[in-house]
């Protein structure tokens, strides 16, 4: 069941400081600076949404928390662990951050059961069995469960977005990361997996959400963040964030997409 | 002129007895090739600096150079060279092997480099260690690319090994020359030759073809 009743000493204990705190996080890919020094704090619990326009640097920011992309400067935390570190410090921290891809990526060669299994068997040691069985688990939880024996192409983009938010809950994150997770979905399958991503926001599990869909963003962020050129341009609780955004930039943003 | 069946059958024991060597080199040829191949593979994936430039160059040599001139060369040359003769079998067997580890080489790296990029970030962003990420996640996939090329090399091998007749090795095709020499049945004994070549390498080739069209039709 989900319920913010499953983790209560460990909210408790951590609501007193940031899960992820980043500062000045900057980033080039050639001559181009992506990310142009970065600050930003997510709390435990909090859902974080990320928009802004393409090529803002909302992906490459995103990659950068889970070290898919490495800083070239700045400092980002983890709960304790820092980056750049080792490559320990690496693994480590892709072990307590999830991360749930535009395109889901997920493994073609294997079961729906095994997609999800396959990382607490080999990055947290358990055994194949109790592995399957928080497969069959969290593969409920999206509501999925009768496709576990199927093989990803077999399924819809959004039996697989979901199929591809199970694995990555299945490493037991302390942080769930989304890029993009509906932009690639046909339209009538992209309330099936906000459904889900509202039921986990609800749950209580921190989540960071590089998104286009405002409505969800509106919904269920605690905060929303607008990014552009490189830089966090805004930052606001949603009510204030789309109705009346202080900045010139987010403003004509908006009335663009809205 | 007629073509005798009595000389094909007299003659088949003998030829039989070379189709086993014939199978034996290449085997050995495909197996140190495909070993070699993977090292240079390595050095073209992760080396840097000479041994990078190393492995490329193996790459584009042997991809170019006749394997006659090869066979010969190895046979001929080494003993001049290095004061070791080597026998006609191992002679055989690196000189098929060292044009086929290019073509292995080649086959490994388009194989690894047709797995999506997603696929690797998928199993980092888990947390997997770099060895199970190439054991879950790029070996399963990229092999089942791998294993059409393959077969169609493991053909060009086979066909290649008729070459080492030139240095006296008896598989299939010395056998056949010396026999129809002595006995001038040369149609009857060089056509059954060329029919246990095709089929040697027809069911290699049919394979491939159903995997090439399995390929093809399995979707994403």
């Amino acid at each position: 069941m989900l319920g913010r009743s499953e983790k209560p000493v460990e909210l408790a204990q951590g609501a007193t400081h940031s899960i992820i705190a980043c500062s000045g996080v900057r980033k080039s890919f050639g001559a181009i600076e992506v990310l142009k020094g970065v600050d930003l704090e997510v709390t435990r619990g909090e859902v974080v949404c990320i928009i802004g326009p393409s090529g803002g640097g909302k992906s490459t920011f995103l990659r950068t928390l889970n070290g898919l992309e490495t800083a070239d400067a700045g400092h980002i935390r983890v709960d304790t662990i820092e980056l750049p570190g080792t490559h320990r410090d690496i693994l480590q921290v892709r072990r307590e951050v999830g991360m749930v891809f535009q395109s889901f990526n997920l493994f073609p060669h294997m079961t729906v059961r095994r997609n999800v299994a396959l990382g607490p068997i080999r990055a947290r040691g358990l055994s194949k069995a109790e592995a399957n069985e928080r497969a069959e688990r969290l593969l409920a939880r999206v509501h999925i469960f009768d496709q576990a024996d199927k093989y990803p192409p077999q399924l819809s983009g959004g039996q697989q977005q979901r199929v591809a938010i199970a694995r990555a809950l299945a490493m037991e994150p302390k942080v769930l990361l989304f890029d993009e997770p509906t932009s690639a979905l046909d339209p009538e399958m992209v309330q099936e997996v906000l459904e889900v991503m509202k039921e986990l926001a609800h749950s209580g599990i921190t989540m960071v959400v590089v998104t286009h869909e405002m409505g969800f963003a509106r919904e269920v962020a605690d905060r929303v963040v607008f990014m552009a050129d490189g830089n966090i341009v805004y930052v606001a609780p949603p009510k204030e964030f789309f109705t009346n955004p202080g900045e010139p930039r987010l403003r004509s943003f908006l009335s663009k997409v809205l | 002129m007629a073509f005798d069946m009595r000389v094909v059958w007299d003659c088949l024991p003998l030829l039989l007895g070379g189709v086993w060597l014939t199978v034996v080199v290449s085997l050995c040829a495909l197996a140190v090739g495909a070993l070699i191949g993977l090292v240079v593979c390595a050095g073209t994936m992760l080396g840097r600096g000479v041994v990078y430039r190393l492995c490329i160059a193996y790459v584009s040599l042997f991809r170019t150079l006749p394997e006659t001139v090869l066979i010969f060369w190895l046979y001929y040359c080494i003993p001049l060279v290095l004061d070791h003769r080597p026998t006609a079998f191992h002679s055989a067997v690196i000189a098929l092997a060292i044009p086929a580890a290019a073509y292995f080489a080649e086959i490994f790296r388009a194989g690894i480099e047709s797995v999506p990029r997603g696929q690797v970030e998928a199993a980092r962003a888990m947390g997997l260690s770099p060895v199970w990420v190439l054991w879950d996640v790029i070996a399963p996939q990229a092999i089942r690319t791998m294993i059409p090329p393959i077969l169609g090399l493991s053909t060009i091998v086979i066909k290649n090994s008729a070459l080492v007749s030139v240095i006296g090795v008896e598989e299939l095709f010395y056998r056949a020359t010396v026999y129809a020499n002595q006995t001038f049945h040369y149609v009857e004994v060089l056509t059954s030759a060329a029919v246990l070549f095709f089929l040697l390498i027809l069911p290699l080739s049919v394979l491939v073809q159903l995997r090439e069209r399995r390929l093809l039709t399995r979707s994403r």
